[in-house]
């Protein structure tokens, strides 16, 4: 009995002593938090920063989450050096700790930002957004920048009061979204702009079914942000690094198959400033205390 | 002595992980100051949690118990039918709320009623186990003598198997109960409503002083629940009704008779309500369910070198929580249990702080991890190692405080204090429980650790999510196949070792 438990304390030992080890070599941490409503599944960022290490010449250490919170605070903390991160996301990380953008990246059409779409189904009687008033709207959830943010500010300076004009639910997913309109649960789904066809195998009348009624404002792409501890010289380097490698070949092809991103311009925090200005509208109070 | 030499080094290095570290301290310094004016909402939002785990917790309870005899391979008609059922209901209870969610969200829509659903089966589960391996443990000699008398296998089960089962039954229905008050935070992530919806918008807009409202009110609930659990069963335990007369003893029956059908009007009454979709939805429903229940079957199979690196670091994060928890828990015990605690206050203090422990989500703990420790393993590792020590702590201090006074006694007598009681009388007596609940917190563990990828602390949950959210279901079916296959294989250990221990 007593040998179990050795063995065990020893398995945990080990597991203790080998994650606190290597911290003296220099490493710098990537993280990344896909958008949901990307192009592409992005589960493995090794061959990115296997590109990075290569071009910093430090090793670079990946690693994904699907939600942004973690990454956020390992950016305050110091210990996520920089990561590719949702819009709402950095603007939250710039105000609890100064945390920077330094990039953002491109979509196919060489654009650094993009767009999420309302639909409905198609014998729907909503021609217009002054239609929407009365019915159910159904969003993805009060995180999503493009499933909720966005789309619900629209309907906001186009006059709609959101808790007495309409009803509205929180999907959990795009998906989902599109899916109650399809079974008729809601009245309005918010998604981004291809998910009709991406989820065509699971829905596959969908585009039959159901009719584009109008486009948010842009909204603007992932960011590349680095943590405000991390020194002037540092920020240049990851910038200019990223920036090589969507330039060389190898670099261009890698990031346009596995991630979906066609490059990257150096972005400034005034770029973000319309993700402030749209959850003040939402009513979203960003500046809690801290 | 080696124990304890070993578990210094480990925390010596965990300290030493934590001490350098004032990002940490930094996140619960914002966490310090509750938002008050917040308390209407989350209160809402708290009732709707609780009514919706009542009735589910009901359900799967009430469910249980008659599956559980078919189950049991001590009473089951036949022995090969509790063979394959306990093989279906323990692949069941590998999935993650999470699927179940998914699958039922497409069926029944939005709200309560999936959440409900969702809930009764993880509650219908739980309780399954919970009772076969109770009715199980019922001693052969009780059922054979009952046989002897010429009880028919039904006049068993009347005389012999339930009024056993009727008092456990209550305490299923707690353990159940704020287990689904705890899951229904996770389920808010598919927009099933109640507490957890508002938990996870306060979470990703770090709206620290709001979430530390929801923690305090949750902490509140759950005393609450283990306050009334408490007093449930300290009232069924004492209770002895005097019957004054035969008109007296007629009416109890017939009140007794009701109660049962009674409660199970009120629940489908509360079902009806919170069903708010009609029939045609519903098939609707139902031939998109099943559409992502085949593809899940068309296993894809090429996914396998994730899969094997996500089950490697589950695995890994489990063990680790599971040992330190262990650890912490065999320590922790010995000053919570009343009937041991150097005083009745260190008890109280203890179990307080206990109390803290497991009903801090493990994900909100996990980023506090992240801002000391990074991200990664670890990270999750250590804020399940400080929930599975809650746990552990409370299911283990209550089998001390249950264990008769004699064995105490008898050491205590010979002049040992009663740390060395513990040590060598009551510890080695109860170490076969022990292990058996440390056995069974590693198996959750596991399904613990698939949330906690969620946000980058590694294991299988972040491939899982993923997936989940790209509908490709093909795959969720492999990693679902692959953490089934190891969650059975943990549990097959655990029995072996626990037959071993005894």
């Amino acid at each position: 009995m007593k040998k179990i438990i050795t063995v065990l304390l020893i398995i945990s030992m080990t597991l203790a002593f080998t994650a606190c080890g290597g911290q003296d070599e220099e490493v710098i941490t990537m993280g990344f938090v896909p958008m949901r409503d990307g192009d592409t599944l992005i589960e493995s960022v090794e061959p990115l920063t296997d590109l990075l290490s290569e071009e910093l010449g430090v090793e670079v250490k990946g690693f994904t989450a699907t939600n942004y919170v973690g990454v956020v605070e390992g950016l305050g903390s110091g210990q996520v050096d920089f990561g590719f991160i949702p819009p709402l996301a950095y603007v939250l990380a710039n105000q609890e700790s100064d945390a920077e953008v330094v990039l953002t990246s491109l979509n196919r059409n060489g654009e650094a930002f993009y767009r999420s779409q309302f639909l409905v189904r198609e014998d729907s009687d909503i021609e217009d957004f002054q239609d929407v008033i009365g019915k159910t709207v159904g969003f993805v959830d009060p995180s999503s920048t493009s499933g909720y943010l966005f789309p619900g500010a629209f309907l906001v300076t186009e006059g709609i009061d959101l808790e007495r004009d309409i009803q509205y639910i929180y999907s959990g997913g795009h998906d989902q979204s599109l899916q109650l309109l399809l079974n008729g649960d809601i009245d309005v789904a918010v998604t981004f702009v291809d998910a009709r066809e991406r989820y065509s195998q699971d829905f596959p009348d969908a585009m039959d079914r159901t009719r584009l009624l109008g486009y948010t404002d842009d909204i603007p792409n992932i960011s590349v942000t680095v943590s405000g501890s991390m020194e002037e010289e540092r920020r240049g380097q990851i910038q200019e690094a990223l920036l090589t490698i969507a330039e060389r070949e190898d670099g261009k092809e890698l990031l346009q198959e596995l991630f979906n991103m066609h490059g990257f311009v150096p972005a400034t925090d005034a770029d973000y400033e319309v993700i402030r200005t749209t959850a003040e509208i939402m009513n979203i109070d960003l500046r809690a205390e801290n | 002595m080696l124990l304890i030499f070993i578990g210094y080094r480990v925390e010596f290095s965990l300290g030493r992980m934590l001490a350098g570290l004032p990002g940490m301290a930094d996140l619960f310094r914002r966490m310090a100051h509750p938002n008050f004016s917040y308390m209407g909402e989350v209160f809402e939002k708290i009732a709707e949690t609780v009514e919706i785990a009542i009735l589910s917790s009901l359900t799967g309870v009430m469910l249980a118990i008659p599956v559980a005899l078919l189950t049991s391979e001590n009473i089951s008609p036949n022995l090969y039918l509790s063979k394959i059922l306990n093989a279906v209901f323990a692949f069941f209870r590998t999935i993650p709320s999470l699927i179940w969610a998914a699958i039922l969200v497409s069926i029944f829509s939005i709200g309560k009623f999936p959440g409900m659903i969702a809930l009764s089966i993880i509650a219908f589960l739980m309780s399954l186990k919970l009772f076969r391996e109770y009715i199980e443990s019922i001693n052969e000699n009780q059922l054979n003598s009952t046989r002897s008398v010429g009880a028919s296998s039904l006049e068993v089960l009347r005389y012999c198997v339930l009024p056993n089962m009727m008092g456990m039954a209550v305490s299923v229905f707690f353990i159940v109960f704020e287990t689904n008050i705890r899951s229904a935070t996770v389920l808010g992530l598919v927009g099933a409503g109640g507490i957890g919806q508002i938990m996870w918008r306060d979470l990703n807009h770090l709206r620290y002083d709001n979430l530390a409202t929801i923690i305090l009110m949750l902490f509140a609930t759950i005393l609450l629940i283990d306050a009334l659990s408490f007093m449930v069963r300290k009232f069924l335990q004492e209770y002895s009704p005097k019957i004054r007369s035969l008109e007296h003893y007629r009416k109890r029956k017939i009140l007794k008779s009701m109660l049962l059908p009674l409660i199970f009007a009120g629940l489908v009454v509360g079902i009806i309500n919170s069903l708010n979709i009609t029939l045609e939805r519903m098939a609707v429903g139902f031939r998109q369910g099943s559409q992502i229940v085949f593809r899940m079957l068309q296993v894809d199979f090429s996914y396998y070198p994730r899969l094997f690196e996500g089950i490697f670091e589950s695995l890994m994060i489990a063990v680790f929580a599971t040992v330190v928890g262990g650890f912490f828990a065999i320590i922790f015990s010995f000053f919570a249990a009343y009937n041991l605690a150097p005083g009745k206050l260190v008890s109280v203090g203890m179990k307080g702080l206990i109390n803290v422990m497991r009903t801090f989500p493990p994900i909100i703990m996990a980023i506090i991890f992240f801002r000391g420790v990074g991200p990664g393993p670890l990270a999750g590792a250590l804020a399940l190692s400080i929930y599975t020590t809650g746990v552990l702590t409370k299911m283990y201090s209550e089998v001390l405080e249950n264990m008769p006074e004699n064995v105490r006694d008898s050491v205590l007598v010979t002049g040992a204090t009663r740390l060395e009681a513990y040590r060598h009388g009551i510890f080695p007596q109860t170490f076969a429980n022990f292990v058996s609940l440390l056995l069974y917190r590693m198996e959750s563990n596991i399904r613990n650790s698939a949330i906690l990828g969620i946000i980058g602390a590694g294991g299988i949950g972040t491939a899982l999510t993923m997936n989940i959210n790209w509908r490709n279901w093909e795959r969720v079916g492999l990693l679902l196949l692959g953490v089934s296959i190891m969650i059975i294989l943990i549990d097959r250990l655990s029995n072996y070792l626990r037959h071993k221990v005894k």
